[in-house]
């Protein structure tokens, strides 16, 4: 039996996987138009500033900026070097991808934690007072404008840090708030991958929870510096992306992309009914024999196939979500599958398995009962 | 009783009709023991089908207990072999998956009786088949006559008051047939009605009454007094 038992059980898990791909790649598909449709009629969010800056950043004075009387709470940390961006936060745009020369505004409050730093994959490490040792290999250091200041060094010097005996060598890296407690931010670049470093090298960071100052200090760096830019939203970059695919997409197109998905999945799922079907007719059939009437024993095929649609919608979300949604970023389509995606899987599942019942129940009821007894 | 009234059962096979039974009389008492032999074609599995309730005649009536099964609904009909019928194959025909114990206790199930009572009673039953040591076993790990003894204990679950067997010794050795011919008896011997398809003398030996069928038609060929 346990070889009976082992082939069901290896049965059940192919049958959940091949249809969990394939209603993963159905969802994807469907949820494409509906996307765009969700595009066109959802409102714009709240802006969140995401400036493209052509060209490499370079470094800039900063005194133009917090020199202004009006600008209290200003922190301002421009990065010479890059970090890479591995997670998402809320209040700001930053996603999987980051293209190079990109200025972002982050809540200097985040920066402050250093479990939300981890979150976006700064790996910075806030100090205060004395430099500890026992650091490994850092070299690169914002410090705050009170230091930088009193030291008379900009981003790009080089300052020697000394605690007792050890010395330490940076590169300022950025200037940080001036009213802030944090004496030093040092960042830890050992772990870098030197291509991702490559390839965001140039990047500009800003800290501040004071856009106004911000704002002046992007212009004024822009300005000084002679930059092309784009001021734009994430959503904005989501629609303009949404209707250059949309139109590219006529709507036949689309109801096909729906109809296609959900053709392709009953096939698919029909087919594995089929196999299923095949496996049982001999205890279907000796069932029968027993005592069990038809419509138990649809019950039972039924119960089975609510367990696996259920099941298969649950990771079929999930494989769209994360791996689907990933793949699709990465050609920067507007494709995400949240709760409304589940439930719209979840009703297209129960449409899915109705037909296929109502198609099962025809089988079941074809099952040549005594022919199979006799035959055993 | 079991009333088989003017039956005759039709079907098409390459849009050739063929007469499986034809005009078939046959009263079968309480307790009586009804071999049935015949070539192969002849009718016979079609007969029993017939009275289990598989097939339905193309005319003609079939009576088990007052009851007209072609009358009966799909679940009554279920429901009557559940509790009127139990059922012996030639290849068994037990489920694979489940053990000995759990392939018996499968028609309590059906029925909703009390799972505690369906086990001891399936015990019980396979203890007196000498498969006591085999409870926990599956299909694959049992030899065809301890099989064939499993899948008489699962007929007789619901204490049935009809056998229907279909060559039940027709895969065995002639060691294990014997056996099984035995067991048969006994049945027989506790006032169950037996009707059981074979061309084994030890099981024809055992019956009260033994037909031959052909070419769709019956004949009483032999009546033993016992």
């Amino acid at each position: 039996m346990q070889n009976e038992s082992k082939k069901n059980i290896l049965r059940l898990i192919k049958q959940l996987l091949v249809l969990t791909i394939i209603f993963s790649i159905v969802l994807t598909l469907i949820l494409i138009p509906i996307r765009f449709e969700y595009e066109q009629v959802a409102p714009l969010k709240e802006a969140k500033y995401h400036i493209f800056v052509n060209g490499k950043i370079t470094k800039h004075d900063y005194t133009q900026v917090i020199e202004d009387p009006n600008i209290v709470n200003v922190a301002v940390a421009s990065y010479g070097s890059g970090n890479v961006y591995k997670g998402t936060i809320n209040d700001t745009y930053i996603e999987t991808t980051i293209p190079v020369n990109t200025v972002l505004l982050v809540n200097h409050e985040t920066l402050k934690d250093p479990s939300k730093l981890d979150i976006i994959g700064l790996n910075h490490f806030l100090i205060s007072g004395n430099l500890m040792s026992g650091y490994p290999d850092f070299r690169y250091a914002s410090i705050s404008w009170s230091i930088a200041k009193r030291l008379g060094v900009d981003i790009g010097d080089t300052v020697i840090y000394w605690v007792g005996n050890s010395k330490y060598e940076y590169t300022i890296s950025g200037i940080t708030n001036p009213t802030s407690e944090t004496e030093f931010i040092v960042e830890d670049i050992s772990a870098f991958d030197p291509i991702e470093e490559e390839r965001y090298a140039g990047n500009l960071y800003i800290v501040t929870e004071n856009k106004k100052a911000t704002m002046k200090y992007i212009q004024s760096y822009i300005t000084e510096n002679k930059k092309d830019w784009t001021l734009t939203t994430i959503e904005e970059q989501k629609n303009r992306v949404s209707t250059t695919v949309k139109e590219s997409l006529p709507p036949i197109i689309r109801i096909w992309f729906v109809a296609g998905g959900l053709f392709l999945y009953l096939v698919v799922l029909l087919r594995e009914q089929n196999i299923v079907i095949s496996n049982k007719n001999r205890n279907f059939s000796i069932l029968t024999a027993l005592g069990t009437s038809k419509k138990e024993l649809m019950k039972i095929y039924a119960i089975e196939q609510i367990f696996i649609m259920v099941t298969v919608t649950f990771f079929a979300a999930l494989v769209s979500k994360f791996l689907m949604y990933q793949a699709l970023f990465k050609l920067y389509l507007p494709i995400e599958v949240v709760f409304h995606g589940a439930a719209i899987g979840l009703v297209l599942n129960v449409i899915a398995v109705m037909v296929a019942l109502f198609y099962t129940t025809r089988k079941i009821n074809k099952v040549p009962v005594a022919e199979l007894l006799r035959l055993g | 009783m079991i009333k088989l009234q003017n039956i005759t059962k039709e079907y098409f096979n390459l849009n050739q009709k063929i007469q499986a039974v034809k005009n078939l009389d046959l009263i079968i008492k309480r307790g009586e023991f009804i071999g049935i032999m015949g070539m192969s074609g002849s009718g016979k599995t079609t007969l029993v089908n017939l009275i289990a309730g598989f097939d339905e005649p193309s005319s003609g009536k079939v009576i088990v207990d007052d009851l007209d099964i072609a009358k009966l609904s799909g679940e009554q009909v279920s429901e009557f072999r559940n509790k009127k019928i139990g059922m012996i194959f030639q290849h068994f025909n037990l489920i694979k998956e489940f053990n000995a114990l759990q392939n018996v206790i499968v028609p309590s199930i059906i029925a909703n009786k009390k799972y505690s009572i369906a086990v001891e009673r399936a015990i019980k039953l396979l203890s007196q088949q000498g498969l006591e040591h085999r409870l926990y076993h599956y299909p694959a790990e049992l030899s065809g006559g301890e099989q064939q003894r499993v899948a008489i204990a699962r007929a007789l679950m619901n204490d049935p008051e009809i056998i229907l067997g279909d060559e039940p010794t027709g895969n065995l050795d002639k060691e294990s047939a014997g056996k099984i011919a035995e067991i048969l008896k006994n049945i027989h011997d506790n006032e169950k009605t037996l009707v059981v398809i074979s061309h084994d003398n030890n099981i024809l030996k055992s019956a009260t009454k033994i037909v031959t069928m052909e070419y769709g038609e019956l004949s009483i060929s032999n009546v033993n007094n016992r």
